[in-house]
């Protein structure tokens, strides 16, 4: 289990991080979301080591992570925004000196390498140059740096930027595979829709403060007490607009088209059913009466103010 | 024990990244480029020497014969040597320095692993490198042995020296690489290094030579470009005769880790365990050194000069590196590279500091190391009997003045910038050149008119540890001390007055030192 305590990162009087806390479970995937600047690559440094905190502390399975604690770092899997890699190295190499580093036996690498390149479909690439590999592909190679020690923990820092919807496609599916595997990760993204996809929990940061945080329907739930319903008629719609003007939780009509028009609601499913019988038998046309759902990127951009540090 | 061994073996034998960057080396073709213009090149001077030993006519002296032969052979180790000690600097330099250009060395640094490692690591391709250039090189040079101009032994003795300097060489590069992350900075830094060194020790060797010595002691082994001087020489160590050799590679041994230690502890933050290790092993080898060098001058035969001379004439030798930069770097560093935006001291002084790196240790650390150095120095003189202890006591008390002068001089030069480097270089310049000026006004002095009465050696007097009665040595300690004083209190106030301007200013000011954004 990750939990992190009031992390605080300070440089001078600039707070990169202030007081971030959340708690993770093996198997939970969260979607780490904020604008540039916000914190969010400050916080994934700290949890990597690479950073020292100015206060606050995260512990993986009650082990404290610091830099004066080398054992711990062979619980984490750190892929930053970046590939680093090396010039005329292969791929099997690459992902041997890593092995080697994060101290995997020498006998046992051949087959975690195999492994890894089979789980990130780069097996038939073992052989190749590095440098030689397509976008999508070194991002793969990457990532399965980050698991050849088996890690307990997984840090992917816009591990979706700059790949095409194919390849984003394939790193979507896998990131869920490594939930399934009971691994702890944490991903953030610019690319929300996305996010929404694989994600089991969703943070949200801005300024360096953690403004929501939770399983992705409990945070839109928390954050929008009223739900967005819309409703398209074949005629009158204007006239349904204004019968609805007073009811019972019903509030901000808006409309999309003549006939259609949407409006928050903040009832009981119960309440709701009952509307739409009232509609129904006040001889408005009801073609469609739906929910909208709250998605990630409504609810970023509710709770935040787009303001950069 | 097990787990400590078993630590060693990982980071020297089975080193992840000793083994990447073979790889790389082996498969790059600018290597093939490097290797063969080297090759090149060596064999065109060879050739050139050759053919022009071969052009000589006949019916010259033997002598003469053979000092052609042995030109041919200082020749060819000559370019070796050059060309050793400028590519292995590069080679580390740039080893580190593309670690940061293709951003792969966080990925290392969130790694389970030691800086330890990483710099082992790279020191060891690098050395294998250098090992293979010079057996390229050997058997160009072996002709000489052939033709007669060199013996076996000895061409691989100076071998083994060029090896040992350029293993000092490229240590150096790598902390000076992480701190300027450039390769042209951290080469051209080590050469200017190198050229001053040996141009000091060029002097040192002559003033052996023209007093009659015939012995050097292994640490000349060491001297780029005069190693030849210590080839087939001795250390007498008690009643064992050890090969100078193997002195110079112990020596070189604790240089390299004591300097690989320093490139750790510029990777990493303020306070960092390998801060401390670098301090606490900087401390052992100081000592370690000025014991050498203690005894080293005790056995001496140094004709016509008497005790007490003979001790000032030592600290003359100490006082140089001080004076150069030891603790007066340490008085205006403190900072990893992690993180350093501005540098200003928080405070003159604190205890808990001086192992960590702070600028508030700076002035306990510089103590240790002067009585460290002092000791060291000192008591195998007395244990001869060369000296008495009131003596070494008082020129010890001259010696914690020098010091105190020369870190009063530097903290106040750190006032007047906002960053460490400029800070640094300018407290360097300033110190190179007062040691300089005191050094040759001195051995000038001391070698011939003894006249203490000019204008210059008025001034410079409590500089220089000459005296004529153990009084005047302690009126210039305290002259020393008085003035080392004052710079340090009128240090003190610029201080507070630059944190005062930064505070007024919206910064803030804490204890990390760390000023980065004004508000």
């Amino acid at each position: 289990m990750l939990e992190v305590t009031s992390l605080d990162k300070r440089y001078g009087q600039f707070q990169a991080v202030n007081d971030v806390s959340f708690t993770l479970e093996p198997g939970q995937i969260m979607g780490f979301i904020g604008s540039n600047g916000a914190g969010k690559t400050t916080t994934i440094k700290m949890l990597a080591t690479l950073l020292e905190p100015t206060s606050g502390k995260a512990t993986l399975n009650g082990r404290l992570l610091n830099s004066n604690d080398l054992l711990v770092r062979k619980e984490i899997g750190y892929m930053p925004d970046y590939f680093g890699l090396y010039e005329d190295i292969k791929v099997w190499e690459y992902l041997d000196m890593f092995a080697s580093l994060y101290g995997v036996p020498g006998i046992d690498r051949p087959k975690v390498i195999d492994e890894v390149l089979e789980l990130t479909d780069l097996g038939f690439k073992k052989n190749e140059f590095a440098h030689s590999l397509s976008r999508g592909m070194q991002q793969r190679l990457c990532l399965a740096r980050c698991l050849v020690h088996n890690p307990t923990l997984l840090l992917l820092d816009e591990p979706a930027s700059g790949l095409d919807p194919r390849a984003r496609s394939e790193l979507k599916d896998l990131i869920g595979e490594l939930g399934r595997m009971g691994k702890i990760v944490i991903v953030s993204s610019h690319i929300l829709p996305e996010l929404a996809d694989f994600s089991t929990v969703v943070g949200i940061i801005e300024r360096g403060q953690m403004l929501a945080f939770g399983k992705v329907k409990d945070v839109v739930r928390s954050l929008t007490p009223a739900k967005k319903i819309q409703v398209r008629l074949l005629e009158k719609g204007a006239e349904a607009s204004m019968w609805l003007h007073g009811k019972d939780h019903v509030s901000a009509t808006e409309f999309v088209n003549p006939n259609e028009f949407r409006f928050d609601f903040t009832g009981t499913p119960e309440d709701q059913a009952a509307l739409l019988k009232a509609m129904v038998d006040g001889g408005f046309p009801v073609v469609e009466f739906l929910d909208e759902e709250a998605d990630l990127e409504d609810l970023f951009m509710k709770v935040t103010k787009g303001a950069l540090n | 024990m097990t787990a400590w061994l078993s630590e060693q073996r990982r980071v020297y034998f089975g080193n992840a990244n000793s083994v990447k960057e073979y790889r790389i080396q082996l498969r790059s073709t600018k290597t093939v480029w490097y290797w063969g213009i080297y090759l090149g090149i060596l064999v065109l001077v060879a050739l050139a020497n050759y053919g022009s030993i071969g052009a000589r006519s006949g019916g010259e002296s033997a002598a003469s014969v053979q000092m052609a032969l042995t030109t041919y052979y200082q020749l060819v180790t000559g370019f070796v040597h050059a060309a050793i000690l400028l590519i292995a600097p590069m080679m580390a330099a740039s080893a580190i320095v593309s670690e940061y250009e293709l951003r792969s060395i966080e990925l290392v640094q969130c790694s389970p692993v030691s800086t330890k490692y990483f710099f082992v690591g790279k020191f060891v391709s690098c050395m294998r490198q250098i090992l293979l250039l010079l057996f390229l090189a050997l058997p160009i040079a072996a002709v000489g042995v052939t033709l007669g101009g060199a013996s076996w032994p000895q061409i691989l003795e100076q071998f083994a020296y060029i090896g040992m300097q350029a293993a000092i060489f490229a240590a150096i590069a790598m902390p000076l690489a992480v701190v300027s992350q450039s390769i042209v900075r951290a080469v051209s830094a080590v050469v200017g290094l190198g050229f001053a060194f040996t141009a000091i020790s060029s002097i040192l060797v002559g003033i052996m030579f023209a007093t009659g010595g015939s012995t050097f002691p292994a640490v000349t082994g060491l001297i780029p470009f005069l190693s030849a001087v210590s080839i087939g020489q001795v250390t007498q160590i008690g009643s064992m005769a050890v090969p100078n050799w193997l002195v110079a590679l112990v020596i070189a041994g604790l240089l390299v880790k004591v300097i690989l230690l320093g490139a750790g502890s510029a990777m990493t933050r303020v306070g960092s365990k390998e801060t401390v290790s670098l301090r606490i092993h900087g401390l052992l080898l100081t000592a370690f050194f000025a014991t050498l060098i203690g005894i080293g001058f005790s056995l001496m035969p140094l004709v016509g000069v008497t005790g007490s001379t003979r001790i000032r004439t030592i600290y003359m030798f100490l006082c140089l590196p001080m004076l150069l930069g030891f603790a007066q770097i340490l008085a205006v560093t403190g900072h990893g590279r992690l993180e350093e935006r501005k540098f200003f001291a928080d405070r003159l002084f604190d205890l808990r500091d001086t192992f960590r790196g702070r600028p508030s240790g700076a002035i306990g650390y510089s103590i240790l190391v002067t009585a460290v150095v002092s000791c060291g120095v000192a008591i195998p003189m007395i244990m001869q009997g060369l000296v008495t202890v009131p003596e070494a006591l008082m020129a010890t008390v001259w010696n914690f003045g020098l010091a105190c002068f020369t870190f009063g001089i530097c903290w106040l030069t750190s006032t007047f910038f906002d960053q460490a480097s400029p800070a640094r270089r300018a407290a360097f310049g300033f110190m190179l050149a007062i040691g300089a000026i005191c050094y040759f006004v001195g051995l000038t002095i001391d070698g011939a008119s003894q006249n203490f009465e000019s204008l210059y050696m008025l001034v410079l007097n409590p500089l220089l540890p000459f005296s004529n009665s153990s009084g005047e040595l302690m009126v210039k300690a305290g002259v020393l001390i008085g003035g080392g004083v004052l710079f340090l209190a009128m240090a003190e106030r610029r201080r507070h007055k630059n944190l005062q301007i930064l505070r007024d200013n919206g910064y803030l000011v804490d204890r990390d030192e760390v000023i980065t954004t004004a508000a």
